[in-house]
């Protein structure tokens, strides 16, 4: 398995410069992180997106 | 969202999307780059020269102007201010009294926090007083041992500063203030993460980030110490006190080795939490692994406003806040289009990377290499690699509603594939 790109860039969410002094990030939500049949769904999902060639 | 059909680009209403905000931060330079050290490596310490080489101080007019603007502009319940250098503590306590009052007197029921980041070697009773009483979080700047700090953080004088900033440090403590630890990993640090991270963990550090220092510079007439170069000079060289690529992944390799072995839940490391943050599938934990640029502005002494604290240079200034609104400086095509160049400007075999959702090529200032690939590429992957199927494993946990700390004293960990 590897990282998965977040589907909801545009949510309103202030993202630190590495240089601003922060404490631990907010924590997970176990709703919110993707399994891995979350992952080969959109997988499928974003094949069956492409457009032919 | 409309797919790209090269592979290199993103239609301009996606990207525009994607860096759009209704909030964003503002890094505060209020002694613009002025500080009592002169360490070899920092990137602002030459910014003086685009004000003449004056002293810079940002006066009570500009602090005030600035404060209601910034909380104006966010359209969020709270406002994060964070204050920055050079050293801000230079301008002296007074300065922060008028800040946290001017803050009072412009909240309009937001929520305020402060943030400062400081060298440590002015911090006082008075000073860490102030801090506890009204919350600020304190970044110390914290090398390691004495022999990796000394190496390069030196005062003007270059006189080592390590002694003074573990009194700094100790105050902190003493006095209850909340604070985090800014470590830049340099050539000193190769090969000493380990001894780095314990050495962080002793002095009470739970809270830690680890800066790659990655510095390119040119020659100045004369002796003295080589300019840091703007991104477009040409004939540079790689500073001397830079880290390596494989010297920075195996430096974070092995504070991870250490870290997940014992202290996953007690101890914080920024890139470990953006990491496990991307392998959830969630957004980045701080802004250079993110896919564009996100709102991370600078104002300097005299109000002046920069795209970002890494991008300093006059073909970035945006414009000034005195003159006009800080929202609409942020929603400015310059703006946008420096927050989506990181995403547009990243090079073909970034895009097929393995490892593209937990680094996005890192941040454009050290996208230097030939091929335009970030010249830490290499230490990336090596710590990806190795932290993968950890980071697999912690997902998992997650998705079952269970803590990631139980990977604590698991004893092998095999790589699950696809």
């Amino acid at each position: 398995m590897k990282p998965i790109e977040p589907k909801n860039p545009s949510k309103v969410i202030i993202i630190p410069h590495p240089q601003t002094p922060v404490k631990k990030s907010d924590p997970v939500n176990p709703e919110e992180v993707k399994t891995e049949s979350d992952q080969k769904e959109e997988a499928k999902e974003e094949a069956s997106e492409q457009p032919e060639k | 969202m409309k797919k790209s059909t090269d592979g290199n680009s993103i239609p301009l209403e996606d990207a525009a999307r994607l860096s759009g905000r209704l909030a964003f931060n503002i890094l505060f330079k209020p002694a613009g780059s002025l500080c009592n050290l002169g360490c070899d490596y920092c990137y602002y310490l030459d910014k003086s020269r685009l004000y003449g080489g004056r002293e810079p101080r940002m006066s009570l007019e500009v602090l005030e102007s600035v404060t209601r603007a910034y909380i104006e502009a966010n359209d969020v319940p709270e406002v994060q201010f964070v204050w920055h250098g050079g050293e801000p503590l230079v301008v002296g306590l007074d300065f922060y009294r008028k800040a946290v009052d001017f803050q009072k007197k412009y909240a309009d029921g937001k929520t305020i926090h402060n943030s400062i980041q400081t060298n440590g070697t002015l911090l006082s009773p008075d000073w860490a007083g102030f801090f506890r009483d009204n919350g600020f979080l304190v970044g110390l700047s914290l090398d390691g041992p004495e022999s990796v700090h000394d190496q390069y953080r030196r005062d003007r004088g270059g006189k080592p500063t390590f002694a003074r900033v573990m009194e700094g440090l100790r105050m902190l403590r003493e006095h209850g203030v909340e604070f985090n630890t800014l470590t830049t990993v340099s050539k000193a640090g190769e090969g000493r993460g380990a001894e780095v991270y314990r050495f962080l963990k002793d002095a009470g550090s739970r809270y830690m980030q680890f800066l790659p220092v990655v510095e390119f510079v040119k020659d100045r007439d004369g002796d003295g110490r080589p300019l840091i170069a703007d991104p477009s000079d040409e004939g540079v060289r790689p500073a001397e006190w830079c880290v390596s690529a494989t010297g920075f992944g195996r430096f974070m390799t092995d504070v991870f080795d250490e870290w997940v072995r014992s202290d996953v839940g007690e101890y914080y490391v920024q890139l470990f939490d953006s990491a496990l943050s991307a392998w959830c599938g969630l957004r980045e934990g701080v802004c250079v692994f993110g896919r564009t640029c996100s709102g991370n502005a600078v104002v300097e002494h005299n109000g002046d406003l920069y795209v970002c604290d890494h991008f300093v240079y006059p073909e970035y200034r945006v414009g000034n806040v005195l003159e006009t609104p800080i929202r609409t400086l942020m929603e400015t095509e310059a703006v946008k289009r420096f927050a989506y160049r990181k995403w547009t400007s990243l090079p073909r075999e970034c895009r097929q990377c393995a490892w593209l959702p937990a680094c996005n090529g890192e941040c454009p200032q050290h996208r230097r290499s030939d091929d335009g690939k970030n010249v830490l590429c290499e230490g990336y992957k090596f710590f990806f690699s190795h932290a993968a199927p950890y980071m697999d494993r912690m997902r998992k946990l997650l998705s079952e509603g269970r803590a990631p700390a139980e990977i604590i004293n698991t004893k092998h960990i095999a790589y699950e594939t696809d």
